[in-house]
């Protein structure tokens, strides 16, 4: 992870070179990476969190409050106590990136 | 003009002089060679295909030809060259054909990337194909030579070509390679099996080629839509059956048994894509390969009760 801001302020983003194209079957989502030329066999919780970050950057504290928006369900609900493993996987694989803005 | 229309005489006269030109599905070849012994197998191997005629532009020029022998106490060498490349190092002469074989499917791999490439065998029955994809050893060609005993055409059974923009399957019917067991086998199966020349040793065993069907030949301009994506493996103790995938595991194992991948980029994405969406996809166990045979013949089966729909590119 090469985020320099602090916990709780870093702004999660895809980077636009990206340009991701994307299948979703039986809740498990395919996502090809232009930049990278790889493709990803997502979960269901780690599609849905990279769509919203695809749609709108957001730090992890913001992404939480989405999917727990999205799929009504409460924040400290066990998936999405994974969020912050989850978008360290993501940076990892190069999907999203720390917002410089 | 076919192959097996042209004389002995006729035909070593077009292979060491200008080269025999003949189409093998969307490709012309022009091959050159002076070995008689290849000259016999690959016009037997051939002998239903056209032969295009001399002002025919060719999309490979191959040159199967004899090769320095730098230790007297081998056995005639022989090399493989297309368009001035070549994937192998020399060969054994008496092997020619199926080297001859394997650097055809190097041409495709390597060049036609018009299309989108598996290591597949492909079948059709009905308008609706079947892509029988797997490693070397998963029993496909085997399975695909018993297809044809039930009536199935054969599109390919090396490698499937798929369309990227409208999603066909276009056919190379090239001839069949049966290895070790699966030659006797093949050879029970088919009403008249037309067996090539046996070849042992070779690094992939024993190994014989299967005349492609006439009725495959002469439909090698015509593509199928994908109907099935099936993933056969052989074992002899194996429960045979059909054990439905996801289509995100289907797509993520055929795309492991696609050659240019890479090369196409987001368009491989896409057009795998539509392609499994399209296709139902299977894992098959199998022991027996006429079983397996009944089993993938039962799809198609069920196809026609169910109706599917033909115009879905």
């Amino acid at each position: 992870m090469s985020g320099a801001l602090e916990e709780g302020v870093t702004v999660w983003r895809v980077p636009p070179e990206n340009m991701l194209s994307w299948r979703m079957w039986d809740d498990e989502f395919l996502v090809y990476n232009t930049a990278s030329g790889l493709t990803h066999h997502l979960n269901f919780l780690a599609g849905e969190a990279l769509r919203s970050l695809e749609a709108e950057p957001g730090s992890a504290s913001e992404l939480v409050r989405r999917l727990a928006d999205q799929f009504e369900i409460a924040r400290d609900s066990p998936p999405l106590q994974t969020i912050d493993r989850l978008i360290r996987e993501l940076d990892e694989l190069g999907l999203i990136a720390p917002s410089t803005s | 003009m076919k192959i097996g229309d042209l004389t002995r005489d006729q035909l070593h006269q077009r292979f060491a002089g200008p080269g025999l030109r003949t189409r093998i599905g969307p490709f012309v070849f022009r091959v050159h060679t002076p070995i008689d012994r290849f000259v016999t197998d690959f016009s037997a191997a051939y002998a239903d295909f056209p032969v295009c005629d001399e002002n025919e532009i060719s999309d490979f020029r191959i040159r199967v030809t004899p090769a320095f022998r730098r230790w007297p106490w081998r056995e005639a060498q022989a090399e493989f060259r297309a368009d001035g490349e070549s994937p192998f190092r020399t060969f054994p002469r008496r092997l020619a054909m199926p080297f001859a074989e394997w650097g055809l499917n190097w041409c495709i791999c390597s060049h036609a990337h018009q299309f989108l490439i598996f290591h597949s065998a492909v079948v059709e029955k009905a308008g609706r194909a079947a892509i029988l994809a797997g490693p070397p050893g998963s029993g496909k060609s085997t399975l695909c030579a018993a297809l044809l005993a039930r009536g199935w055409r054969l599109l390919s059974d090396e490698l499937a070509l798929l369309d990227p923009a409208r999603g066909r399957l276009f056919p190379i019917p090239r001839p069949v390679a049966l290895k070790g067991t699966s030659i006797g086998l093949i050879e029970g199966l088919l009403p008249h099996p037309r067996i090539g020349r046996v070849f042992a040793p070779t690094h992939k065993g024993t190994l014989a080629h299967l005349r492609p069907p006439l009725e495959a030949v002469e439909c090698q301009a015509e593509p199928a839509l994908p109907g099935w994506v099936v993933f056969p493996t052989h074992a002899e103790n194996a429960d045979t059956r059909l054990v439905p995938l996801r289509k995100a595991a289907g797509f993520l194992r055929l795309e492991r048994n696609c050659f240019n991948y890479d090369a196409l980029g987001r368009t491989a994405f896409d057009a795998l894509s539509q392609l499994i969406e399209t296709a139902e996809c299977y894992d098959l166990p199998f022991a027996q390969a006429a079983a397996a045979a009944e089993m993938v013949d039962g799809l198609a089966e069920r196809q026609l009760v169910t109706g599917l729909p033909l115009d879905a590119a």
